[in-house]
């Protein structure tokens, strides 16, 4: 049976600026099963984010197999990604990278634009969840930062992708808006999503099932929580 | 979706687009005020050009000596302006002087380049004199002389730079029954649109086939090269001006997109292909370039009246053209479109990963 998400020896390099090609990974391989939730753990520097950025297609491994629900994302061109990334994957940023000129409900239907159609009550529903329901006319000048990563959220779960990647989601937040991210995030993982959230806070890669070290991009350790 | 995006990211950046608005907005504005000149230039200037006096003449020929006065209804019927013109040697106080019969009338529309010191017309019993024989006869307006031995007031002082500087000018009807000549001139000069003199001489020609009709090739020819020179330096001037407005825009738009670069990342991560993404960046240029061109258009059609009454005098004011709104909005969003190809070349270059990182 094949698993959700799959890494093989992937490795990713990145042009250096003089001392040759800088090793941000470095033969990883690692299997997520659906609905599981996995945290990719580690130091600055230590290849978390290039990860997150493989397996969110945004970025192609130089080497080794990357294979999400069965796709082999090597083999998509690059509108193929595109659409990949609209259908499979929600994406949830440590800052926040909402567009600035769209009002909180914008914001989540220009996921689903990108995706199919807008819908504009499945959006509101969508704030609603995040607890924003109160707060789709405003844009996101007008809202605290744990809001806007509420209104991240209620975009990254709109279109109701198979696989959710979250890179330091509660890194720019205090530590009550961080409760209320991770809270939503639990809520997602209840809802049976895949989850896949890289951070270097203990206390966030806590709620994991799994954690998965990386340290000068090689895999160091996996915890599993029993 | 899309145009709620393209909206408020108009609104958003209005500041940061002001200048590519107004840049614009100047192009449509030059590009109505050529529109409305380049349409009107010709006949403004063929206006202008009849100032400059007879572009055809009807001369006797097969050893006449004068042309049938009909030929001036037969000009007027195919719509030139005409004059007859008889000239006869005489005496003035004595002196022997070139005699010029003129239809002061009719002639006005034929020899307004003609600097005249007192009056254009005279009546009977008055004349005019040109420059260079009232130098040697010494007259000045209200001088009174003897022409063919009866007493005439001079009216007024003729330059023309031609030969009615050596005459002494009399009404035509006055003229002819001194000499006893009677419905005959000994010219006819008439001035008709440029662009179709060979077709008016023909036709003049076909109707008095006992007369001459020459074409002034000098005035023809010139009047075409200048028209034509005018138009070209137009057009040059305003290309270059166009193509300026385009770089200008071109580093705006420039500018944008790369201020835009986290936003183009984020939209290629839920899912946006560059397409889609150039698509809106395409339409917010052209939605600015449409709300440009409709504010260029209306101050090009103020400009344009105010230039044609500037360079041609408020009675024949260059006609403001309503029809140039069409290719007026095209070529702004022409203009636009092109601006912004350079710069939409970067959404496929920016990688949504490295500007997602803050890279």
């Amino acid at each position: 049976m094949s698993h959700f998400l799959e890494l093989e020896d992937v490795t990713k390099k990145y042009p250096g600026t003089g001392a040759g090609p800088v090793m941000a990974l470095d033969r990883i391989g690692f299997t997520i099963e659906r609905g599981e939730w996995v945290a990719i753990m580690g130091p600055s520097g230590s290849g978390k984010t290039t990860l997150l950025n493989l397996l969110g297609c945004l970025d192609q491994a130089t080497s080794g197999k990357v294979r999400i629900a069965g796709v082999d994302t090597a083999t998509l061109s690059r509108s193929e990604l595109a659409r990949f990334r609209a259908e499979t994957v929600g994406f949830i940023f440590q800052q926040f990278h909402l567009i600035p000129h769209l009002t909180a409900i914008e914001n989540v239907m220009l996921a689903q634009y990108f995706h199919s159609t807008t819908d504009q009550m499945e959006a509101v529903k969508a704030l609603n969840q995040v607890g924003l329901g109160d707060r789709e006319r405003h844009l996101p000048g007008q809202l605290s930062g744990g809001e806007q990563q509420r209104v991240a959220i209620a975009r990254a779960l709109v279109n109701d992708p198979k696989l959710i990647l979250a890179d330091e989601p509660t890194g720019n937040l205090d530590e009550a808006n961080a409760g209320i991210v991770l809270g939503l995030l639990q809520q997602l993982h209840a809802d049976g999503r895949t989850i896949l959230v890289v951070t270097h806070d203990e206390h966030a890669g806590s709620h994991a099932k799994r954690r998965i070290f990386l340290e000068h991009g090689r895999l160091a350790k996996t915890l599993t929580r029993v | 979706m899309f145009w709620r995006y393209i909206a408020s990211a108009l609104r958003f950046r209005r500041r940061r687009l002001l200048v590519a608005f107004c840049a614009l907005a100047v192009a449509a504005t030059l590009a109505t005020v050529l529109f409305s000149v380049y349409s009107d230039i010709e006949r403004k200037m063929r206006h202008e050009f009849r100032g400059y006096g007879a572009n055809l003449i009807v001369a006797p020929a097969d050893g006449a000596t004068t042309v049938p006065l009909e030929g001036v209804a037969e000009a007027e019927r195919l719509g030139l302006v005409s004059a007859p013109f008889l000239y006869t040697p005489g005496r003035v106080n004595g002196e022997n002087v070139v005699l010029a019969g003129v239809d002061f009338q009719r002639s006005g529309p034929l020899t307004s380049y003609w600097r005249v010191a007192g009056e254009r017309i005279a009546d009977d019993g008055e004349c005019l004199a040109g420059v260079r024989a009232a130098a040697h006869l010494r007259l000045e307006p209200g001088s009174r002389v003897e022409v063919e031995g009866s007493p005439c007031v001079v009216r007024g002082i003729v330059t023309s730079g031609g030969p009615e500087d050596s005459q002494i000018l009399l009404p035509l009807r006055r003229l002819a029954e001194s000499r006893g000549i009677q419905g005959a001139a000994s010219v006819i000069q008439a001035r008709g649109d440029g662009q179709r003199l060979e077709e008016l001489r023909d036709d003049l020609a076909r109707a008095l086939p006992e007369t001459e009709v020459r074409l002034l090739r000098a005035v023809a020819e010139t009047e075409a090269a200048v028209a034509l020179k005018v138009k070209r330096t137009l057009f040059l001037l305003a290309a270059l001006i166009l193509g300026i407005t385009v770089l200008c825009v071109a580093n705006n738009f420039t500018a944008l997109v790369l201020e835009r670069k986290r936003e183009i990342g984020l939209l290629k991560a839920i899912g946006a292909g560059e397409r889609r993404i150039a698509a809106l960046f395409v339409c917010e240029a052209l939605m600015l370039a449409l709300a440009s061109a409709l504010a260029g258009y209306g101050v090009g059609l103020g400009a344009a009246w105010w230039i044609g009454r500037s360079v041609f005098g408020p009675v024949g004011a260059v006609g403001v053209d309503f029809q140039a709104l069409f290719p007026v909005a095209l070529t702004t969003l022409a203009m636009a479109a092109i601006a912004t190809s350079l710069p939409l070349a970067r959404i496929w270059k920016i990688e949504a990963a490295a500007v997602l990182r803050g890279e």
